[in-house]
């Protein structure tokens, strides 16, 4: 994963600066809005706009084309996502960046635990198939985990990552924070369940550690 | 690479009942989307479906499902759905040549309702599986990368190439949809062929989906059906279709029909690859046309006697002989047939002309009096047509060759595209015929020589500048330059001292243009000439003033008029007896002694040293002659002669009326030599409208024993008497005398020439290989003339032996050496 980057906007907005952000002021904005998308169980309505989705994220831009049922209807549910990390992903595409605050309209939702707002977004990104986000929030991600390794939290974001994703950059993150603090990590009882539960991180993990003493 | 690793542990137990529901999920939505029922699925559960089993490592399952259903619905629904439409009339294979118009019509109707259904199935299988390619997206991500498989969208045309258009249609035969689309489209493209109208769109619409699918997997542009499947069958058949064509064409048509047609063979086929069936086939079919139609047929066209390029040139058919070229050059760079057709019809014509100008010039057994050649004045007045056979046979003979080069330029420029390579070998044909015709030189120095003297006349610049210049495009096609000149000069010595040139003008302009053609060298002399005659003129002016200082006011006194030539530059022979020996001086008649040694006087005192000759042949005289007529009248008239007859004339002044003088007697009293006397008395004596003399016998020929008596009858309606000198023999046989001699100095003189380049070559190379010497003495001397190379050896060794060149020995190649 090349990490020289530290600009966090997609590439198209990266020449032109200004025009670039000139979708900032549409983002949760009804002006123009031509399709609604519904956030997460409870299906908070999100205006948006054909245009930017279309233009930015592949994915949608398939969607809205498809001839189904969302591009008839210029409705989209996306149920089973956290309403928190779908506001952000739509937050980067509307701006090229996505804030770690909670949106206050979504007060009434709980945002994703720490650990597990950028590996979120991160697996949305895939799915969503927009790189640079997958860039982003793997960077962003990275630079939780050198404070966060510690957290209780940190078997159960781990768990998450094998499962929804089998993107070998976000893995190799985990795998290094855990190899680089093996021996404050392994003693823990989560974290040995951790390895018995999930082979694949388990080997990732075994990997990483023989090569680790080869070098020395 | 560590972490590629992990597909090879298996998903847990409970993942394959998860996998079984969702795919049961999908595949229903999949089979809605392909019965066109897809409004009411969500986008994004079927993607996430799909994205789901992917990322639970069952991906490629999932693919090979997908691939399952689809060759389930293409196998059992689409196959069958179009094996329905195919009527059995299209399983029959036949040409339509072979069945009546119901027939065919039956069988175009079926033949379209096939192709629309095929298009049709064509279509909507792109526009679904365009769809699913979308909704599974994210599998073909990572199934493409990971497993190497080409995505479900390429998986799915193979599978469309496979199961419907490949597939046996029924169990019972083997025939397959893609035979009978096939059979179709050939059917209703020689349909059109054969002027019918078709449905091109639908056509290509079909031709679309041979176009959109592959042999393989991964797609490369050979491997495009309708480049594996369709265009050789259509090759082959558009082959065989114009193999008959050409036969038929040949058979019935002439030589334009068949270009003509040809050409809108041509532009037909490129349409109906541009919008009829695929571009890709142009280049085929186009040569397909270029061997059956012209390679196979051209030469045989182009030949025909009737009607063939022969026709076409001899009646200015300038659009069909475009057609052949362009028919030509698509097969052959250098056009080698049509220009060997034109070079033949151009050395035919050249032939033509030539002999024409042979017959013409000697046209009957008894010559005429012969003007232009006999050293001496023409007679008549310049309104006279050119009575000299030869004379208007060389002027013709440019006018001929020049009509024709017109007419092929402008064929050339407007049929041929002025083709640079057409235009050498046009340039060689002409130059050949030209050159053949061994008096070329001669009859183009004629003609310029009528032109200067009668021709010009009240022409406009422009005009006379456009004539010249025609002349020195000929002189351009002529190798014996040199030849050319001394005929040139020949022709101008005696313009000019004759004074017949209408305008001095265009005399300069002439050599300015002949200059520019071939050197500076080849003019130096003729330049010469002219500007002995300018310095003559004033010679003759200061002498006039000179005599009149003198005080000499003698009004009896001869006038003169002189001419000084530089003898190296002037054509010598014209002014020596025809023998070729030094000229004896005549005796001239006391008055004219008088004026002759005057002006030696004054010549000599001016340029000392140098040695004056006098050429009577050459000059004239005016003098008034008086007659007392038998019935008392006196006549008066204006004589011009030559000098040598008025030497003749002068002596009757002493010979008292009724007496004469003979042959004899006049030879020893002016020692003129026997040749001229003959001839200047036949002029005096025996030519009808000039009788000054009376000759007993009265007979054509003068012999020693005539008696001459001065004619005081002599009529004339005009004052002025012009007296011409008889040639003494007839044109044919002198003329041909005149050549043999003028080819033996041309001889002699290319030897001299062909010496001094050898000369130059080796004083700048010291030391030469005997082939790269020849090689550079004829480079040398190709603007005047074509050397013969055995001519140029004997001058090797003649100069070997007078020590101006070397032998090296033991060289291989032989090479010579420059001895200083």
């Amino acid at each position: 994963m090349p990490r020289t980057s530290k600009k966090y906007y997609p590439k198209s907005s990266k020449s032109t600066s200004d025009s670039g952000r000139a979708f900032d002021s549409l983002f949760n904005s009804s002006k123009y809005s031509d399709v609604t998308i519904y956030l997460g169980k409870s299906k908070i309505p999100f205006p948006a706009h054909r245009l930017v989705l279309g233009t930015r994220c592949p994915y949608l831009d398939d969607i809205l084309q498809s001839g189904l049922k969302e591009d008839i209807t210029t409705e989209i549910s996306f149920t089973k996502d956290n309403s928190h990390a779908l506001w952000r992903v739509l937050q980067y595409i509307y701006t090229g960046d996505y804030s770690d605050e909670p949106s206050e309209t979504l007060d009434s939702e709980d945002d994703d635990l720490e650990l597990l707002k950028h590996p979120r977004i991160f697996a949305l990104s895939g799915i969503f198939r927009i790189d640079d986000l997958k860039e982003l929030s793997c960077n962003k991600f990275e630079d939780q985990l050198e404070q966060h390794w510690i957290s209780d939290t940190f078997p159960h974001c781990i768990r998450e990552i094998y499962s929804t994703s089998n993107n070998t950059d976000i893995r190799k993150i985990v795998v290094d924070a855990v190899a680089s603090h093996s021996q404050d990590l392994v003693e823990k009882r989560s974290f040995q369940d951790l390895i018995r539960e999930v082979g694949d991180f388990a080997v990732d993990l075994v990997l990483k550690m023989a090569e680790g003493s080869g070098r020395y | 690479m560590a972490m590629r690793a992990r597909h090879k542990i298996r998903a847990p137990r409970k993942a394959l009942d998860d996998f079984d529901t969702s795919w049961s999920t999908l595949a229903a939505s999949l089979r809605e989307i392909h019965t066109k029922n897809a409004s009411s699925l969500s986008f994004e559960e079927l993607y996430r479906n799909a994205y789901k089993l992917v990322i639970s490592s069952r991906g490629n399952d999932l693919y090979e499902c997908v691939k399952d259903l689809e060759r389930e619905w293409l196998e059992n629904v689409v196959r069958v759905r179009l094996a329905a439409s195919v009527s059995p009339s299209l399983l029959l294979d036949r040409t339509p040549a072979d069945t009546l118009d119901q027939s065919n019509n039956e069988r175009r109707a079926a033949g379209e309702r096939i192709l629309a259904a095929i298009k049709e199935a064509w279509e909507d299988h792109q526009l679904c599986m365009g769809m699913i390619t979308d909704v599974l997206m994210y599998m073909d991500r990572v199934i493409c990368a990971d497993h190497h498989k080409p995505s479900i969208y390429v998986a799915s045309m193979c599978l469309f190439r496979d199961c419907v258009l490949r597939a046996p249609m029924r169990p019972d035969s083997d025939v397959s949809l893609l035979d009978v689309l096939k059979s179709a489209v050939l059917f209703m493209i020689n349909l059109e062929r054969t002027g019918h109208i078709i449905d091109r769109q639908l056509i290509r619409r079909c031709i679309y989906m041979l176009e959109g699918l592959y042999e393989t997997a991964t797609e490369e542009e050979s491997a495009k059906l309708y480049l594996t499947v369709f265009q050789p069958m259509f090759i082959e058949t558009s082959r065989d279709f114009y193999r008959a064509e050409g036969e038929r064409l040949l058979q019935l048509a002439d030589a334009a029909t068949f270009c003509r047609s040809a050409s809108s063979r041509i532009a037909e086929e490129g349409e109906r690859c541009r919008f009829t069936l695929s571009p890709l086939s142009e280049r085929g079919i186009q040569g397909v046309i270029d061997t059956e139609l012209i390679e196979k047929r051209i030469a045989d066209v182009i030949g025909l006697a009737e009607n063939g390029v022969k026709h076409m040139l001899d009646h200015d058919r300038v659009g069909d002989l475009a057609n052949v070229y362009v028919l030509v050059a698509r097969i052959d760079k250098t056009k080698t047939t049509l220009t060997l057709a034109v070079q033949r019809r151009i050395t035919e014509l050249g032939d033509e002309i030539n002999a024409t100008a042979k017959t013409f010039s000697h046209p009957t057994p008894t010559p005429k009096l012969n003007e232009s050649h006999g050293p001496g004045k023409k007679k008549g007045d310049d309104k006279d047509k050119p009575v000299n056979q030869q004379t208007v046979a060389a002027v013709k003979w440019v006018d001929d060759i020049l009509n024709l080069k017109r007419r092929i330029d402008d064929i050339w420029k407007r049929a041929f595209e002025s083709d640079q390579g057409m235009q050498t070998s046009i340039t060689n044909s002409f130059s050949e015929f030209i050159n053949s015709n061994a008096r070329s030189s001669e009859y183009l120095s004629l003609f310029f020589d009528e032109n200067l003297k009668k021709g010009l006349k009240g022409k406009t610049d422009s005009e006379v500048d456009a004539l010249l210049e025609n002349g020195i495009t000929l002189l351009r096609y002529v190798k014996d330059k040199d030849l050319f000149e001394t005929y040139y000069k020949k022709h101008l010595s005696r313009r000019l001292l004759m004074k017949r040139s209408v305008s001095m003008d265009a005399e300069r302009q002439m050599i300015s243009k002949m200059k520019m053609e071939v050197g500076n060298q080849f003019t130096q002399r003729l330049e010469a000439m002219f500007k002995d005659m300018a310095v003559s003129d004033d010679l003759s002016a200061s002498y006039r003033d000179y005599v009149y200082r003198m005080g000499d006011q003698d009004p009896k006194r001869v006038e003169l008029e002189i001419s000084v030539l530089t003898s190296t530059m002037w054509p010598m022979e014209i002014m020596s007896s025809k023998d070729g020996t030094a000229q004896l001086p005549c005796l001239y008649p006391k008055e004219i002694e008088t004026v002759k040694q005057s002006f030696e006087k004054f010549y000599l005192n001016k340029h000392s040293g140098r040695k004056l000759s006098w050429q009577p042949s050459m000059g004239t005289a005016d003098i008034r002659a008086v007659f007392r007529r038998s019935d008392g009248k006196i006549a008066r008239h204006e004589l011009n002669v030559s000098t040598y007859a008025m030497i003749i004339l002068l002596l009757f002044n002493d010979v008292p009326i009724g007496e004469s003088l003979s042959f004899e007697e006049i030879r020893t009293r002016t020692l003129i030599p026997d040749h001229d006397l003959i001839r200047n008395l036949q002029s005096l004596a025996v030519a009808p409208k000039t009788r000054v003399l009376r000759k007993d016998p009265t007979s054509k020929d003068v012999k020693p024993t005539d008696q001459f008596f001065y004619n005081q009858d002599f009529q004339s309606m005009f004052t002025k008497v012009r007296i011409g000198v008889v040639s003494s023999a007839g044109n044919k046989i002198e003329t041909q005398s005149e050549r043999k001699e003028t080819e033996k100095k041309m001889n002699d003189e290319r030897g001299g020439s062909i010496e001094a380049a050898i000369v130059r070559v080796m004083k700048q190379r010291k030391k030469l290989v005997h082939s790269q010497l020849i090689t550079e003495v004829l480079t040398q001397l190709a603007s005047r003339f074509v050397p013969d190379v055995n001519m140029i050896k004997k001058r090797i060794e003649s100069l070997i032996d007078r020590e101006y060149l070397e032998r090296i020995s033991d060289s291989d190649p032989p090479a010579y050496g420059y001895v200083a």
